[in-house]
């Protein structure tokens, strides 16, 4: 492709430091972002793996309780609003205004403000480990009447729902920034049903993120108060019942919030690597956004246990078991699209079929959550634990890794190092199954999840404790060696070109890493790969060959 | 279905635990070694389930990895441009549909049974608190940690809780009931076989969480009037403390609103009484671990409270509002 090299104005001498701190920049905020919450990544692994020492062996006195319970709460809550959440903002940052041709996103200093929020969040919640009582130790659904004044003694609390707070104005900000532009700030010809998956991920999240945050700030509002003011909201004879219901009524779309842009990814990364077109691109599209709408019908089910009616119990079991139908939509489609294709396996591409593998047995295990009876049996057990791995770890995690390996090379215009990739996937996905498989059994065996200390004398936990904590730490030696890697391919990796992968969008049509403008040109979009028609020469006379 | 079967339907590492026998002394609280009839009507819907769920993880996963293998690239031809197949598309929509229906049929027509049981014959009222469960029988009469239950027979369980929400699970004898404070909850479990069963508390309720556990003794009809009635257990010795009254003190602990039990330790002799006194506004309590120890829920500002010690030992104590705290005790009582 030709391009114009257009003359640029002599460099001033700016401050680097000072530039990053101050950009309003799509692509260094995206950056930011991707730093920032890789950050909290690894120090909620490292949680992890305190609980994982503390449990491999029964009654063992590594952690004590207060700190555990500590440990257990922050791991929670970073993994799932300071690393899931806002990764995909990352992303979506980067690579939504590259995919829709668009300069930037439409509001650049909201989209500032809401990554600035993130740090100050996560360290406001994190500060209550400075108090005299400790941070929060009340598990991330921060359930009524544990967090009240009376049993929550101390500011850990109240700074672990300030945090809460300050996320949730930066995740409602940043979903209002993507809705704008997506809707508004499409090239030419990029039309609804040309949208790259990833976009439509994106713009399904966003919608759930403003529908359903404010709950969330409502009913911490509600336990703040109670605390601070002396309010009764849920205290003195209140409804423990109401947080949850509204408490759920935001986290169970947050489950969506956080494997939704995972499927776009994996929905981007399986076409190129099998050289053909998303299969049932529509169904994909439509399956997301049944999922996001049922995502708002099912919260009940985490609240099988509580005494609700048993009409209501089987209403929210229907409406959770009609999510499997989406669901296997998706991975049909994705099985499909590798069906019949040219797949080459890159480190990215690795990840993205295990993301599709990992992902089946988290859905498959939530059927059993799912039926009434058995989750009388399983509910809060390590069955849970077991299954929401499966799903935000096996699936989310192992999706973006999917980005990091298959967008890498545009966002530094080089390449990881494959080798050390795969050497990675491998050890990641066998550690993966090590620690959290057996937690099946743990479940089906009885063992309560949340416990400090588990009792020596329930022998059948044993080996199932120590494998899982083995795990832990093959997990811990895989991202250590995508460290290196990344510590090695940043200034000294092979050099990429623009389209290294032979993608399909647009992103691909620009530089890597792109020019702070993003593009010379945006070629036509004619069709849902205006990068494959770019590279056959497609016109618009010979479109939809 | 036995325990031991279903474990062996769960990929081989399963099968390898299954089949080691459990050491003495060892607790099993598997839901699926079920011993009443509410548990056991659970683990033969969760075998269907089971064998549904493997077949579609087994035939889908299995598809996935053939073709994951089968289709690697062998030569640098873009393949077929296959972009979709509306037939299929709805294929693969209808028959989820049919599979969560059928087990959204086979699981309500159960759950009439399984959430409300048939009629009770004996009622019990559970109460969690912050670490222990207290029982209370029809006739009256109150303990903790330990229910006792005639085998055989419905026993409806009236749930409730007096500070935080906890879950009373007892997994081989039926599925668990929230302890919600201000409400009450009802279950249900049956033991076929007398014997001991155990579990603990399954929602996450504090500090001390992981250790409030329970155990479940169920005797015959004649052992449970027996227990009923009041006749002491073999072996039970007279209670270790009892509650004073205007009794002069050997030690006085004050309550303060520092949170803390000044002096936190005290020794005194076996015949002697301890007072409590709250020197400050906040509300504590004196609560013992040892629960043959009279407790003491609430003491507001001012309040004094007394017990004599009967026994030589060392007797631990907290205040329930503030062990986060720290508000810790103990009374050593020597001989």
């Amino acid at each position: 492709m030709a391009s114009i090299a257009l003359p640029r104005p002599a460099a001033a001498r700016r401050n680097v430091l000072l530039e990053w701190l101050t950009t309003v920049d799509h692509k260094k905020i995206g950056i930011l972002y991707l730093y920032t919450t890789f950050f909290f990544f690894l120090v909620g692994g490292i949680m992890a793996l305190l609980m994982r020492t503390q449990l491999s062996v029964g009654g063992n006195d590594f952690l004590t309780p207060k700190l555990y319970n500590q440990i257990m709460t922050l791991h929670g809550t970073t993994m799932i609003f300071l690393w899931i959440i806002p990764v995909f903002s990352g992303f979506g940052n980067y690579f939504v205004p590259l995919m829709i041709g668009a300069r930037d996103m439409a509001f650049p200093r909201i989209n500032a403000f809401s990554f600035w929020l993130i740090p100050l969040g996560g360290l406001t919640m994190y500060s209550g480990l400075l108090t005299q009582t400790g941070a929060a130790a009340a598990g991330w659904t921060g359930y009524v009447p544990l967090t009240e004044k009376a049993y929550a003694v101390g500011l850990g609390q109240d700074l672990w729902i300030l945090g809460l707070h300050i996320l949730g104005i930066s995740s409602i900000m940043g979903a209002i920034n993507f809705l704008v532009t997506i809707h508004n700030m499409r090239t030419g010809g990029m039309t609804w049903f040309r949208l790259p998956l990833f976009v439509w991920s994106v713009e399904i999240t966003a919608g759930l993120t403003l529908l359903a945050s404010p709950f969330l700030a409502g009913v911490l509002a509600m336990v703040l108060m109670d605390r601070q003011l002396g309010t009764h909201f849920f205290n003195h004879g209140s409804d423990p019942l109401l947080y949850q219901f509204i408490f759920w009524f935001y986290s169970h779309p947050a489950v969506y919030i956080m494997i939704l842009p995972a499927f776009g990814i994996v929905s981007e990364v399986i076409p190129v690597f099998s050289r053909k077109p998303i299969f049932g691109y529509r169904a994909m599209a439509f399956s997301m956004a049944a999922i996001g709408v049922l995502g708002f019908m099912v919260f009940a089910h985490h609240m099988f246990t509580t005494g609700l009616p048993l009409s209501l119990q089987e209403f929210f079991m229907g409406t959770t078991a009609l999510i499997a139908v989406p669901s296997g939509v998706k991975v049909l489609n994705w099985l499909t699209t590798l069906w019949g294709g040219s797949i080459k396996y890159t480190a990215a591409m690795l990840f993205a079929v295990a993301f599709v593998l990992m992902f089946l047995v988290g859905g498959v295990d939530g059927v059993f959550l799912a039926s009434l009876a058995t989750d009388y049996q399983i509910h809060a057990t390590y069955w849970v634990v077991s299954h929401i791995h499966y799903v935000l770890f096996g699936g989310s995690v192992f999706g973006v890794f999917a980005g990091f390996f298959y967008w890498f090379p545009k966002l530094t215009g080089r390449y990881l190092n494959e080798s050390l990739g795969k050497l990675q996937f491998w050890l990641q996905l066998v550690g993966f199954n090590v620690t959290f498989m057996p937690m099946h059994f743990l479940g089906l065996e009885g063992m309560p999840r949340r416990i400090a200390v588990w009792l020596p004398n329930r022998t059948d936990w044993a080996p199932w404790n120590l494998m899982a904590s083995i795990g832990a730490f093959v997990i811990a030696l895989a991202v250590l060696i995508f460290l290196v890697n990344f510590a090695i391919s940043v200034r000294g990796g092979r050099r990429a070109p623009a389209d290294p992968w032979q993608g399909n969008t647009l992103e691909w049509a620009t530089t890597s890493p792109p020019p702070a403008y993003n593009f010379d040109t945006i070629p036509p979009v004619r069709s849902g790969r205006p990068l494959r028609d770019l590279r056959r020469g497609v016109t618009a006379a010979a479109e939809h060959a | 279905m036995p325990r031991r079967l279903l474990l062996g339907m769960l990929p081989a590492v399963g099968v390898a635990a299954a089949l080691v026998p459990l050491p003495a002394g060892a607790v099993d609280v598997s839901p699926l070694n079920c011993a009443g009839p509410q548990a056991c009507d659970i683990v033969n819907i969760y075998a269907g389930i089971f064998w549904i769920a493997m077949a579609v993880l087994v035939i889908v996963g299995g598809l996935i990895v053939y073709a994951a293998l089968r289709f690697r690239r062998k030569d640098d031809v873009e393949p077929p441009q296959v972009h979709g197949n509306a037939r299929l598309e709805l294929l693969w929509t209808a028959v989820p549909v049919v599979i969560v229906a059928f087990l959204f049929v086979r699981t309500t027509l159960r759950m009439d049974y399984v959430r409300n049981g048939p009629p009770p014959q004996v009622t019990v009222q559970v109460t969690g608190v912050q670490w222990a469960w207290g029982f209370k029988y029809s006739n009256g009469k109150s303990n903790f940690s330990k229910l006792t239950i005639p085998a055989g027979q419905v026993v409806r369980l009236e749930v409730t809780s007096r500070d935080v929400l906890h879950s009373f699970w007892v997994p081989r004898l039926g599925g668990q009931v929230y302890a919600i404070p201000g409400q009450m909850n009802h279950g249900w479990i049956e033991a076929s076989q007398p014997g001991q069963y155990f579990g603990q508390c399954n929602e996450f309720c504090g500090l001390d969480h992981y250790s409030m556990t329970l155990e479940v003794d169920a005797v015959t009809p004649a052992q449970y009037q027996a227990f009923l009635s009041g006749a002491p257990p073999p072996g039970a010795g007279p209670p270790p403390a009892q509650k004073a009254n205007g009794v002069t003190a050997a030690a006085n602990v004050a309550e303060t609103d520092e949170l803390k039990f000044q002096p936190s330790s005290a020794t005194v002799k076996v015949g002697d009484v301890v007072q409590w006194t709250n020197t400050g506004n906040s509300v504590h309590s004196v609560t013992f671990d040892n629960q043959q120890v009279p407790s003491l829920d609430t003491q507001n500002g001012g309040e004094k409270y007394e017990v004599k010690f009967l026994k030589p030992g060392t007797y631990h104590y907290i205040c329930t509002y503030h062990v986060t705290s720290g508000m810790t005790g103990t009374i050593t009582v020597s001989g």
